[in-house]
């Protein structure tokens, strides 16, 4: 059968355009977390390690870009970095050069969160409902399923783990059988980590609530209601807890009773998590500003960076490191008055 | 303009179908029915228009003024024009239904990708699109995205003796070739339009199930509905071309025959239409 090159072409752009429009998403917020000199993040098709002070790449996984997509958070053990990609596969890469030691096949979905390191055990959370417990060389050791996704990282106290699902529940796991010890309904999905402090969870729905759960006698200790839906993890100091909201809100409440202490604007979805400087707090909003307050809610300054900020900054020696969404450089490196440093954007290959 | 317009209302009257029935496969479905059934009336217009310039190809004068002006494009042009005026054909009355469904067809697209939020980037632009006013974000999120043996949100496989058979996909493949050859009209001899029908009826079914193959299951549900309603709409309007599928009986001659070197549609009239 003879064809035109009318008729080929029409056929080469119509499969061009179901392709692109049945491609499986591969958008995500990029994950961020500091240990010591080090920054690792990842983000597309890179996991990055580089350095706090300058902003120079130590290594890459995968040393060449391949058709993994990274977005959760790498997870830091002490030689290795744990992180999942959106092709369901689970890495355990080497902490000093970035070469992979193992890979964990078993999940039914991608992976959205960061795991999380206790002791000898890897606590990994998938988006197929299931937290996994692997051993340091990947080997599984039991599963627990919950009702819907995880997309948030777990959290311990050294014996049990407290882990939030999209199920709208807050599960209590024995980290050594992996067995439910209790569980909350929180009412409305958790999308963003909550926090442990001193026995006490916060976690931010997607209902627009921050509720504190005590985990020794599993009560809601009491709930607030935000402006917005909260896709952000709280960050506690000094008896206050800051966290942020999609309608543009910051907040800072009173962590025994929820009393607001203050909340101020911020032009745009505040989203991710906060961090602490000596001086004050620093969020980051969806519109490109990481915005500082003092601790007493007085706006300090701003910077404003091109593209989205969907992930919460990190601080480390005196440097506010944040990661961006659609921009034309994935990190940049502040000092604590808001000056760029450095700014880091993995190298094409 | 296009997400106010076209996917906020998608997305939503998607959500409220799925709100009253929990299943989203069953939202797919009804959703995709519905919307067909809304498009209908272009369809069945883009059909009738289609007939009338497939009748116009068999017509007598219009083959004659094929072969008499093959070598003046502008006098062919010229004389096709007095017949589609005197025949009362309008020649861009298949294209323009076609193109105000175009939208509305990749809207559903859209929606339902867009529904289906398998990344927080995702989910959040869902919430957006969301309307407090019809919806309960706290009730319906998340989904639930089991359907029969399928996870929606993910490429579909049954495991068979530790095979993963993707049995939708393969479904996608069927649906879409009955749909073509059923929906294609009989040609004529070298018909160029014919030939790029039969192209495409060898070419989509593996183009559709390929991404059935490697994306979320719920668009190859989706892609399954559409063909199976498309081939009952098409039946139901007594359209349906069943000499492209069953086995051919044999024919009389035909009347004229047919150009050296050239295959024939089975079963054509060369007769014009009354």
């Amino acid at each position: 059968m003879k064809l035109s090159k009318k008729t080929l072409f029409s056929l080469l752009a119509l499969s061009l355009m179901l392709t692109a429009c049945g491609a499986p998403s591969m958008a995500g917020m990029p994950g961020l977390v500091v240990d010591g000199d080090t920054v690792y993040t990842s983000y597309g098709t890179d996991v990055s390690a580089v350095r706090v002070q300058d902003g120079v790449m130590v290594w890459r996984f995968p040393a060449a870009p391949d058709a993994r997509f990274f977005f959760a958070q790498p997870e830091i053990a002490e030689n290795l970095i744990v992180v999942g990609d959106y092709s369901n596969v689970l890495y355990g890469v080497d902490r000093g050069n970035g070469q992979e030691k193992w890979a964990f096949k078993g999940s039914a979905s991608r992976w959205v969160s960061s795991a999380l390191v206790v002791g000898d055990t890897v606590l990994a959370p998938s988006s197929d409902g299931n937290l996994y417990a692997l051993d340091m060389n990947g080997t599984q050791k039991w599963l627990f399923a919950a009702g819907h996704a995880f997309w948030t990282k777990p959290l311990s106290d050294g014996r049990v783990i407290y882990a939030a699902s999209l199920d709208h529940k807050l599960y209590a796991i024995d980290l050594s059988t992996g067995k439910e010890k209790w569980q909350v309904d929180l009412g409305s999905a958790i999308v963003r980590t909550p926090l442990l402090d001193q026995g006490v969870i916060y976690a931010g729905t997607l209902g627009g609530e921050l509720i504190a759960v005590e985990t020794t006698s599993q009560k809601i200790l009491w709930r607030f209601k935000a402006e917005g839906a909260i896709w952000f993890t709280p960050a506690i100091q000094d008896g206050v807890v800051y966290f942020g909201d999609v309608a543009g809100k910051m907040y800072a409440v009173k962590a025994d009773n929820a009393e607001v202490v203050w909340k101020v604007e911020a032009g745009s979805a505040v989203m991710g998590g906060a961090a602490f400087t000596p001086d004050g707090v620093i969020f980051c909003a969806e519109n490109g500003n990481v915005i500082a307050t003092s601790f007493t809610g007085e706006k300090m300054w701003f910077y404003s960076v091109p593209g989205k900020l969907y992930t919460g900054p990190v601080v480390a020696n005196d440097r506010i490191i944040v990661a961006v969404t659609e921009g034309e450089t994935l990190l940049v490196g502040l000092d604590f008055r808001g000056g760029k440093q450095w700014s880091f954007l993995p190298p094409k290959q | 303009m296009w997400e106010s317009l076209i996917i906020t209302p998608f997305v939503n009257v998607l959500l409220l179908i799925y709100n009253l029935f929990g299943n989203f496969g069953i939202a797919i479905i009804l959703f995709t029915i519905l919307i067909r059934l809304i498009t209908m009336p272009l369809t069945s217009r883009q059909m009738k228009a289609s007939q009338k310039m497939q009748e116009l190809q068999k017509d007598e004068e219009w083959i004659e003024i094929q072969k008499k002006y093959k070598n003046d494009r502008e006098k062919l042009s010229q004389e096709q024009m007095r017949i589609y005026k005197e025949k009362g054909i309008n020649p861009f009355a298949s294209c323009l239904p076609t193109l105000i469904q175009l939208p509305i067809i990749i809207g559903l697209y859209q929606s339902l990708v867009q529904a289906m939020a398998a990344s927080p980037l995702d989910l959040l632009k869902l919430t957006r699109f969301i309307s407090p006013t019809l919806l309960n974000v706290n009730q319906i999120i998340p989904l639930n995205s089991k359907f029969l043996w399928m996870d929606l949100g993910q490429p579909e496989r049954v495991n068979i003796f530790g095979i993963g058979i993707p049995i939708l996909a393969i479904i996608v493949v069927v649906t879409t070739y009955l749909q073509g050859k059923l929906m294609q009209p009989p040609a004529n001899p070298g018909d160029q339009s014919a030939a790029m029908g039969n192209m495409m009826n060898i070419y989509m079914p593996f183009l559709m199930g390929w991404i059935a193959l490697t994306t979320a299951s719920g668009l190859a549900l989706y892609f399954v509905v559409s063909n199976v309603v498309g081939i009952i709409q098409y039946g139901a309007m007594g359209k349906l071309n069943w000499s492209n599928i069953l086995p051919k009986r044999k024919q009389p001659a035909p009347a004229v025959a047919a150009l050296p070197g050239k295959s024939g549609g089975g079963g054509k009239s060369t007769k014009s239409p009354k």
